[in-house]
């Protein structure tokens, strides 16, 4: 049982991932250079946040032709679990892993707070220790968190139960106040908001635990 | 130079080059710009800033990014082919951008 961090050129959350997973709930995890392609012996991959390749051209547009990656498409279709934080949020979706787009926030502002959290699912395991519409308190860190797809995209979302996590009050004019999505079958997570720093009961709040002990249970 | 002569010389590319020198050069410009449907912040507080300058009259103002590139390719065709996928698999996100391309031989 082991979680691999992925550290890209500009990651800058790896290390406080990696005390959230090791030094706070004491799961066994190493990090993953971005041009590592062997994933063996692990049952959960965490693209953390920061600006992988200086978030040039698009954040997470370079990350996403990095070697590991590509053996994380085939980690993921064999339904290992993966979860994208803020930057790995936008790398996923670069990656096609999940739909849709991060964009601009609406007010142009970098926006460091807690936010509030709804709960819009708990068919996963990511949150199946849940209830639907319980909230969840966690740091937001992002200038470009704004979840954009095409109404299309929105419906299968719905369809697919696919919504993890809505903000109680949307910050930055992501479509449907959405925070976070998983893939249709669950094993993939993609959120903009922190849960490994609301691990550490000394920062304030420990609403993140639950998400990351999803990575092993 | 024949295929199966480079095949057996992998290592000599600095020798074997199969470039003539008269390759067809190519310039381009990929404009990427977000989709209309996409909402553009940045654009909005700029036309903002365009107002307060004194400048009136502008109604509509959207950001995007303009990609100047040149390559060689052995034909106007087969460079279009390359800067296409480039463009919708690296340069632009189609979920929320639209590209179109401008291309002359040098």
């Amino acid at each position: 049982m082991s979680i691999g961090v992925v550290i890209f050129p500009g990651s800058n959350c790896d290390r406080d991932v990696r005390w959230a997973t090791e030094g706070c709930l004491g799961l066994p995890t190493r990090f993953l250079w971005h041009e590592d392609q062997d994933l063996s012996g692990l049952d959960a991959v965490v693209l953390p946040g920061g600006f992988s390749y200086g978030d040039y051209l698009r954040c997470g547009a370079i990350a996403r032709f990095a070697p590991v990656l590509q053996a994380l498409v085939d980690f993921a279709a064999k339904g290992g679990r993966v979860l994208g934080i803020c930057n790995g949020f936008q790398v996923l979706t670069e990656l096609g892993l999940l739909p849709g787009a991060l964009t601009r926030n609406q007010n142009l502002h970098f926006i460091c707070e807690d936010a509030a959290l709804a709960v819009a699912s708990s068919r996963t395991p990511w949150l199946r220790h849940q209830s639907v519409g319980s909230e969840i308190v966690l740091p937001i860190a992002h200038g470009e968190g704004r979840y954009q797809c095409s109404e299309d995209t929105l419906k299968q979302l719905q369809d697919d139960d696919a919504i993890a996590l809505r903000y109680c009050n949307n910050p930055n004019g992501s479509i449907a106040d959405i925070a976070g999505i998983t893939n249709a079958s669950g094993n993939v997570l993609g959120l903009m908001p922190h849960p490994e720093r609301a691990c550490d009961p000394q920062l304030g709040g420990v609403d993140g635990q639950g998400l990351l002990r999803a990575l092993i249970a | 130079m024949p295929t199966a002569f480079r095949q057996r010389c992998p290592g000599l590319s600095r020798f074997n080059n199969p470039r003539p020198e008269s390759v067809p050069r190519f310039q381009a410009r990929v404009l990427v710009n977000l989709r209309p449907s996409v909402l553009d912040p940045a654009g909005e507080a700029t036309r903002a800033a365009a107002v307060r300058l004194g400048v009136d009259g502008v109604s509509r103002l959207r950001i995007g990014k303009a990609v100047e590139l040149e390559l060689e390719a052995p034909d106007e065709q087969e460079a279009r082919r390359r800067l296409e996928l480039l463009s919708d698999r690296l340069l632009a996100n189609p979920v929320i951008e639209n590209w179109s391309l401008e291309l002359q031989q040098s």
